[in-house]
C-alpha cells in the first residue's frame, strides 16, 4: 500500500452522544413512565417505595447507562479494519475490514442535529441488521471516517463508475408482454380470493343491510327456503344446478385472476440496461424497478401442470433486495423457456438444459413417511375405538396425504452440479427449479439428526443471500463431495471480487 | 482422551467448565421455583426438589462434557470450519473470502476463563452468523487475524 495508515489508538466516540443517548432514552420512557404513575396515583396502598422507585428509573437510569455504553464503547482505525470494543460485563470485540465495507452512511435523528453530531453506519453485504454502527460522532469525525473507508477501499478494487445518466438511458428491451399475453397469464392465476374480500366487505357494511353474515338463523333460512325449492326441482334440475354452481365458480375464479393479473402486469417490460434489469409494470400503479445484474444471485423459474403442458414458464431473481415484500424479483412471469433461458443468460446465470440430475436418498423419504405412521395408526385406532368415523377420517387424510407426499418426495426432488453453478429442482408435473453460481454461495452447513446418521443421510444447506438453497436427505458421501466441490470453486474467488 | 472427529482442533478444556456454570445458572431458576412450589402447595419435602436437582446434576455434570467432545473446529484450507452436536450433528464451513467482519465475543462467564467465543457473519441468509465458541482469547484473536489477513491477501 502506498500510503499506510498509522496504527491508532482507541478512542471513545463523542462525549456530548452521552446528552443524546440519555434524552433518547427519556423520552422513549416519558410516555410509559406517566401511564405508570397515572395507575399508581389511582391506586390505594401504593408501596411507598415505588414512586421514588419509578422516578429513578426513569431519570437516573438513561443518564447512567448513556454514560456506561460510552465509557466502554471505543472505537480505531486500524490499517486494515475498524475496531469496535464494546459492552460492560460482556466484551464484545468488531472487526470489519475495509475491503468489505461496501458504504458508509451518516444519518442524523432530530436530537443528535441539535448537538450537530451523526450516527456513522458501516454497511456491509450482511443486509443491514448486523451492520456496524457508531453513534454518535461529530460530523467532521463522520465524514472523515466516510473519506478514509472510501479512500481505503478504492486502492484495492476499481470501483465502477456508473453516472446518473447511464443508468436513466433506456437500455434494450429483452422481454415484454402484449395484452394477450397478460390476459392469458391471469386465466393461469385463478384465483378465489374475491369471495374473501366479498365476505370482509359485508362484514365490514353489515350494519347497512338487512342480514347478518354471522347470524346462524338467517342461512338455515336461507338453506330452508331454497332447500325446498330445490328439492322440488327433481333430479335433472338439482344437478343442474350443481353444475351451474360449480361453473360460475370457476368462472369468478378465472375473472378475479385476470383483474389481479391485468392490473399488476399491463405493459410488463424488461430492459437490458448498463446497471442491470430495469423492470416496467401496472396499469394503475405503473411501477419502476432497477435490479442491479450483479445483485442477482440466484434465478429461480416455476410453472403449473397445464402451463408446462403449453410450454409457459416464470422467471425471477434471488436477491438481498425485496421487491415489493416478496425476496425474489418477478422478471418474466410468463414466458416461453427459450425466452426465460436467454434472460438468465443475460444476468449471467444459465438456466439447467441438458444437466445429469442427481437423486436423493430413498431412505430419507421412506423415514419422513414412516414418522407420520404412527400418528396415522392412533388416529385409526381412535376411530375404532370410539365408533366416530367421521372426525378422525379428516386427520387421517391429512397423515396419509403427508406420508404420500414423503414416498413421491423421492421422485421429486432432484439436484445437479455444473463447473459454474448448483442446480435445485422440486416437483414432478410441474418443476420449480433454482440455479445459484457456486461463487455466490456464502458457507455450507452439513447437519444430521440421529435418524440421518444411522440411514446414512445428510441435509446440505448453501448460504445463499436472499434466498434458501438447501438439499435435504442426500447421501452423505454426496453431500460431502458437492460441499467440496463448491468450496473450491468458492476459494477461488474472493468476496470483494465478485462484481458488486 | 477426545473423540473430536477427523482432523479438527478441540476447543480450550476449559469451555467445560465455562458450558457448566452456564447451565447451572440457566437451573437456578427452575431450582428456586422448585423450592417455591413444595413451600408453597405444602408437599411432601423432596418430591418436586429431588428431581428438579437430578436434572440440574444432568445438565451440569455429564452433558456439558459430552457436548464438549463433540465440538471442533479448524481453520485450514483457509476456510473456517466448526462442528458441534450430539443428538443434531452440525459440520458448517464458512471460507475465509467469504467473511463479512468478525466479532470476538466474551460473556462474562467466558471472561473469567479467558476464554472468547469467535463469530464471523457472511452475506447468506442462512448461517448469517456462525459461532465458535470456547476459544482462548488468544486463539479467537490470532484467528481472526489470520481471515482479516486472507482477506486483505485477496484484495490486494
Amino acid at each position: 500500500m502506498s500510503n499506510p495508515l498509522p496504527n491508532e489508538e482507541f478512542r471513545r466516540t463523542d462525549s456530548i452522544g452521552v446528552v443524546v443517548g440519555a434524552l433518547n432514552d427519556l423520552i422513549k420512557g416519558i410516555v410509559p413512565g406517566i401511564a405508570v404513575l397515572i395507575g399508581l396515583a389511582t391506586r390505594d396502598n401504593v408501596p411507598i417505595f415505588a414512586i421514588p422507585l419509578l422516578i429513578v428509573a426513569l431519570f437516573v437510569l438513561p443518564p447512567v447507562t448513556a454514560f456506561a455504553k460510552w465509557w466502554f464503547r471505543r472505537y480505531r482505525t486500524g490499517p486494515e479494519d475498524i475496531r469496535v470494543e464494546s459492552g460492560v460485563l460482556s466484551r464484545e470485540a468488531r472487526s470489519v475490514p475495509y475491503e468489505r465495507i461496501q458504504d458508509v452512511s451518516l444519518s442524523e435523528t432530530l436530537l443528535s442535529r441539535l448537538f450537530g453530531l451523526v450516527e456513522v453506519r458501516f454497511e456491509t453485504g450482511a443486509g443491514g441488521k448486523d451492520d456496524l454502527t457508531l453513534a454518535f460522532l461529530t460530523k467532521e469525525e463522520g465524514a472523515r471516517l466516510r473519506d478514509l473507508v472510501r479512500a481505503r477501499r478504492d486502492e484495492g478494487v476499481e470501483v465502477e463508475t456508473v453516472t446518473q445518466d447511464a443508468a436513466e438511458n433506456e437500455g434494450t428491451p429483452i422481454f415484454a408482454m402484449d395484452l394477450k399475453r397478460v390476459l392469458l397469464s391471469g386465466v393461469f392465476s385463478f384465483s378465489l380470493v374475491i369471495f374473501a374480500v366479498l365476505f370482509a366487505a359485508i362484514d365490514q357494511i353489515d350494519f347497512l343491510l338487512p342480514i347478518s353474515i354471522w347470524d346462524g338463523d338467517f342461512w338455515e333460512l336461507l338453506f330452508s327456503e331454497q332447500g325446498e325449492r330445490i328439492r322440488t326441482l327433481g333430479r335433472i334440475g338439482q344437478i343442474g344446478g350443481a353444475i351451474v354452481a360449480v361453473l360460475s365458480v370457476i368462472v369468478i375464479g378465472v375473472v378475479s385472476g385476470v383483474v389481479k393479473t391485468l392490473l399488476r402486469d399491463y405493459g410488463f417490460r424488461l430492459d437490458r440496461t448498463d446497471k442491470g434489469f430495469r423492470r416496467r409494470r401496472g396499469l394503475f400503479t405503473r411501477t419502476d424497478v432497477v435490479m442491479p445484474r450483479h445483485r442477482v444471485q440466484a434465478v429461480a423459474t416455476e410453472t403449473g401442470v397445464i402451463r408446462r403442458f403449453l410450454g409457459w414458464h416464470s422467471l425471477s431473481f434471488i436477491s438481498l433486495a425485496s421487491d415489493g415484500g416478496k425476496a425474489s424479483h418477478d422478471v418474466a412471469p410468463f414466458a416461453r423457456w427459450d425466452e426465460i433461458a436467454g434472460i438468465a443468460r443475460q444476468a449471467g446465470i444459465a438456466l439447467p438444459e441438458q444437466v445429469d440430475w442427481h437423486r436423493t436418498s430413498r431412505a430419507y423419504w421412506i423415514d419422513r413417511a414412516i414418522i407420520w405412521l404412527p400418528i396415522a395408526l392412533l388416529a385409526l385406532g381412535v376411530t375404532i375405538w370410539m365408533e366416530r368415523w367421521v372426525p378422525a377420517l379428516i386427520p387421517m387424510a391429512l397423515v396419509l396425504m403427508i406420508v404420500f407426499s414423503s414416498l413421491t418426495g423421492y421422485l421429486r426432488h432432484r439436484h445437479a452440479l455444473e463447473p459454474d453453478r448448483i442446480h435445485a429442482r422440486a416437483g414432478l408435473l410441474s418443476p420449480r427449479t433454482m440455479t445459484a453460481p457456486r461463487v455466490r454461495l456464502q458457507s455450507a452447513q452439513i447437519v444430521q439428526g440421529p435418524i440421518a446418521r444411522l440411514r446414512g443421510y445428510a441435509t446440505l444447506h448453501f448460504g445463499l443471500a436472499g434466498g434458501v438453497l438447501l438439499f435435504r436427505g442426500l447421501p452423505v458421501e454426496e453431500a460431502r463431495s458437492l460441499r467440496e466441490a463448491v468450496l473450491q470453486s468458492i476459494d477461488a474467488v474472493d468476496y470483494s471480487a465478485l462484481p458488486r | 482422551m477426545t473423540d473430536t472427529p477427523e482432523d479438527l482442533t478441540a476447543l480450550d478444556p476449559r469451555h467445560v467448565t465455562v458450558l457448566r456454570i452456564e447451565a447451572l445458572l440457566g437451573m437456578v431458576p427452575i431450582l428456586i421455583g422448585a423450592v417455591i412450589a413444595e413451600l408453597a402447595a405444602d408437599l411432601p419435602t423432596g418430591v418436586v426438589i429431588l428431581p428438579a436437582l437430578l436434572l440440574t446434576a444432568v445438565v451440569t455434570l455429564p452433558l456439558p462434557k459430552r457436548r464438549y467432545r463433540r465440538k471442533g473446529y479448524s481453520t485450514t484450507m483457509d476456510r473456517l470450519r466448526f462442528v458441534k452436536g450430539w443428538f443434531r450433528k452440525s459440520d458448517t464451513v464458512v471460507p475465509f473470502g467469504r467473511v463479512q467482519h468478525i466479532d470476538v465475543k466474551q460473556g462474562l462467564v467466558e471472561r473469567w476463563f479467558g476464554l472468547a467465543t469467535l463469530v464471523v457473519h457472511t452475506a447468506g441468509t442462512h448461517n448469517a452468523s456462525v459461532s465458535v465458541p470456547g476459544l482462548s482469547r488468544e486463539t479467537a484473536v490470532e484467528v481472526r487475524e489470520a481471515i482479516a489477513a486472507r482477506i486483505r491477501r485477496d484484495t490486494m
